[in-house]
């Protein structure tokens, strides 16, 4: 028997029994530890370590104890206890992760919103005839356990209705910093949820990696996000270098490298294309491509480059033109010039030779017309101009209006016009030399003029997009207003087909409705609620005091 | 079977023979009926009801209400010396303590019943989404049990009613405080393991929000079956401890 300070006795017996509790404790931890890992961890192993240290402490200190233990003899009722106590322990656990893998839910939500919907089955076929496995990559810090624990009531669906072929991940990006860094830029933007293609050694197809913001739409934002990540690859828009436009891959304000990693984030290939040097060599607009972006060229093109293009459309492809006010003698799409002859022909659009000043519907100056009007009936429109939200306008700067053909070869329509007060200058001296613009009426056409419109060729598939400026999209403008940023993605969406492809219609939320109580039910709530049941309790507990003193 | 119905019975007559149970019964109700009319003033025009209202809010005041339930069920035994007259009457040790157990339970179950009175105005005054009530009531009944439970087993520790609440709220507080977790841990993994060791961990994602799954059903009773085997451990020691 030792003595230490302080009064407490530690006897052999008690070690003994010490032992038997960390060994027991250590064993059952680690065993549900493995079973729920499925693998070994060093801290599975350190809580069977201890498990065996305490158990052979027990036996070393009460070998009669762990030999009638052993051969199922009378033993201390204590010894006993912890044992059936830990036995008991490992049974709800060992059942607890029996069930949780079985995933056995009832969504009791009045719009099932916790349940996968049809579509997203339809989704998830998909995704399994992939040959390759999807991760689902979460980065939570340790503070957001409680929304990982929701999100991953979802994630779980995900793996078990796909038998793991898309599987989930947890990452603290605090823990695991140098795998975080490539994610943090979006991590910080609230994109904390990534899908990506997985490769046969285990690692992550990271060009194909498709960033998620959850939104309480959970559903909705990973099959959506998982479409795109199916699509990723199929579309490939082509950026027309070949006319001195704007670099897609330059960051500066002038350029497009905000477009162009939108469309890759999105899922959506990139590429560079010289469609002069195509006239030239007598090529022609790769196969595979969706779409075709022509955005602030310098110069007019040539026949030889226009059938390059009508090549191209008649083989059902997607032509996107965003054409700016250049004071030069070589103006793109310059009246009579070969493509705004060829625009006219087949498709009934043409850029005219006119700069939008809008007095009503502006920003800064009457030459930075707002949209004042959007036609809806193409999806293109659809979100811009949204009542109660201004920043879904769009805003150009020196715009040039466009012209559709009443009698169109093609269909065709405006996507954007300007305010009935605006008019087309066609005093181009004037304005590049003395900023100088005023209406008149002999040689300027009165508002509300078209600075954006469409044209689909039914027999070809062909789509041609015409925007009257092309400031919008480049990096200086794509983001504010929002609506520019828009225009240009429906635009492409549409095009390519893109938006059909990803998009994900969640059922609609079921909510109850608004409560609507007239003042004297309320007070008749009040009343009931919070004075005549608590006061019929009370009632009932000085009744039954009475009745005790009385006896 | 029969001596848990008798114990069962005991107790539960005790319950309502009490003042103090219509007491905590009206402070109650006083509480979920403010709670309740709060929430019904603020969504006028606004909102739907919440229909996880009370559920939620029991969710946060169960670990003060069920050591003050629990308390005196063992321990008060103990201390008036009336556990020697039940150990040796024929009656399983089991089946004191689930007997007790039960009652408690069935208090409990007494009192959240007394709240659908809310949910039948409801009914009445608009369309609340049911199922999702029913599921955010089925969850809180179970967590009330484990809740119980854990009481009970430290009633079953001491003689000392206030000791055993005080122990058992400490236990609690410390189970209600799991979502918490992850702000004194780093390690996510480690963080959603005690989140999972937690009585809220298995309502708030679940039960709350309208969601019924079976592994927490599976905790509940899981917690409540090791926390009433440990207190029938207990009152057995008694009999070989002296």
């Amino acid at each position: 028997m030792a003595r230490i300070t302080g009064g407490i006795t530690l006897t052999r017996g008690g070690l003994g029994q010490a032992g038997s509790v960390i060994g027991g404790v250590g064993l059952v931890s680690g065993l549900l530890g493995l079973l729920w890992q499925g693998g070994f961890t060093p801290a599975i192993g350190l809580l069977l370590a201890a498990g065996a240290g305490g158990l052979a402490l027990w036996a070393t200190l009460l070998p009669e104890d762990a030999r009638a233990f052993l051969r199922g003899r009378q033993v201390r009722y204590s010894t006993l206890s912890i044992f059936s106590t830990l036995l008991l322990v490992g049974i709800v656990g060992l059942t607890y992760i029996l069930v949780q893998r079985q995933v056995i839910v009832a969504d009791m939500t009045v719009d099932s919103r916790f349940t996968l919907s049809p579509e997203t089955m339809t989704v998830l076929q998909t995704a399994l005839r992939s040959p390759q496995k999807i991760e689902i990559t979460g980065f939570y810090y340790a503070y957001q356990v409680l929304q990982r624990e929701i999100d991953d009531g979802y994630f779980q669906l995900y793996e078990s209705l796909t038998g793991g072929h898309i599987y989930r991940r947890y990452i603290n990006p605090t823990e695991e910093p140098g795998f975080s860094a490539a994610y943090m830029d979006f991590i910080a933007q609230g994109y904390n949820v990534f899908l990506s293609f997985v490769n046969d050694d285990g690692t992550l197809r990271q060009e194909t990696t498709i960033p998620l913001a959850i939104t309480g739409r959970q559903e909705a934002d990973i099959t959506k996000g998982l479409r795109q990540l199916l699509v990723s690859g199929a579309f490939v828009v082509y950026f027309d270098t070949g006319l001195g436009e704007p670099d897609p891959l330059s960051n500066l304000q002038q350029d497009l490298s905000i477009l162009n990693n939108y469309l890759r984030t999105n899922g959506l290939v990139t590429q560079s294309l010289d469609v002069a040097a195509l006239a030239a060599a007598g090529g022609s607009i790769p196969a595979d491509a969706s779409a075709v972006m022509i955005v602030q060229p310098r110069r007019d093109m040539t026949a030889a480059e226009v059938a390059v293009l009508d090549a191209y459309l008649r083989r059902g492809g997607s032509l996107f033109i965003a054409a700016d006010v250049f004071f030069t003698e070589d103006l793109f799409l310059k009246d009579g010039g070969p493509l705004n002859e060829y625009l006219w022909q087949y498709y009934g659009l043409r850029l005219r030779q006119e700069v939008v000043v809008d007095p009503t519907a502006s920003g800064q100056t009457p030459l930075d017309p707002i949209s004042a009007a959007v036609f809806g009936n193409n999806q293109i429109g659809q979100n811009l101009n949204i009542a109660g939200q201004p920043q879904t306008a769009t805003q150009f700067r020196l715009a040039r209006a466009i012209e559709l053909n009443e009698n169109p070869p093609v269909t065709n329509g405006s996507i954007i016009m300007t305010s009935p007060e605006a008019w087309g200058e066609t005093d181009w001296q004037a304005l590049s030399q003395l900023n100088a613009f005023s209406f008149d009426p002999a040689a300027d056409r009165r508002g509300p003029l078209t600075t954006a419109a469409w044209a689909f060729d039914e027999a070809t598939g062909a789509k041609v997009v015409l925007v009257g400026d092309g400031d919008f999209v480049t990096n200086g403008f794509i983001i504010s207003p929002q609506g520019n940023a828009v225009l240009a993605l429906d635009s492409l969406g549409w095009m390519t087909g893109y938006t059909e492809a990803v998009e994900f219609q969640p059922a609609a939320l079921l909510t109850t409705p608004v409560l609507f109580v007239d003042s004297q039910t309320l007070d008749l709530i009040g009343f009931l609620t919070v004075i005549l049941l608590p006061g019929a309790m009370l009632a009932l507990a000085a009744a039954i005091y009475a009745r005790r003193l009385r006896q | 079977m029969l001596t848990i119905w008798i114990i069962f019975r005991r107790e539960v007559a005790q319950y309502f023979a009490s003042p103090l149970a219509y007491l905590i019964a009206a402070a109650f109700l006083l509480l979920t009926g403010i709670t309740f009319n709060n929430d019904v003033a603020l969504s006028i025009t606004v909102k739907p009801v919440e229909p996880a209202l009370i559920p939620d809010l029991l969710a946060e005041i169960m670990v003060l209400i069920a050591p003050l339930l629990t308390m005196r069920l063992l321990a008060e035994e103990h201390r008036e010396g009336t556990v020697e007259l039940l150990l040796t009457a024929p009656i399983a040790d089991s089946s004191i303590v689930i007997g007790k157990f039960l009652s408690a339970w069935a208090y409990f179950t007494f009192l959240l019943a007394l709240t659908l009175l809310y949910q039948f105005i409801l009914v009445n005054i608009s369309q609340p989404d049911i199922a999702h009530t029913i599921a955010a009531y089925l969850g809180i009944w179970l967590y009330g049990g484990a809740t119980l439970a854990v009481g009970l087993l430290f009633s079953a520790t001491t003689e000392n009613q206030i000791l055993a609440a005080f122990l058992s709220l400490i236990t609690l507080l410390v189970l209600y405080f799991g979502d918490s977790a992850g702000q004194i841990v780093a390690n996510l993994d480690v963080a959603a393991i005690l989140f999972n060791l937690t009585l809220r961990g298995h309502y708030a994602p679940s039960f709350s929000i309208g969601v019924v799954r079976a592994e927490d059903v599976v905790y509940y009773a899981g917690v409540m079956a090791v926390a009433l085997f440990i207190a029938i451990r207990l009152l057995e020691s008694k009999r070989w401890r002296g």
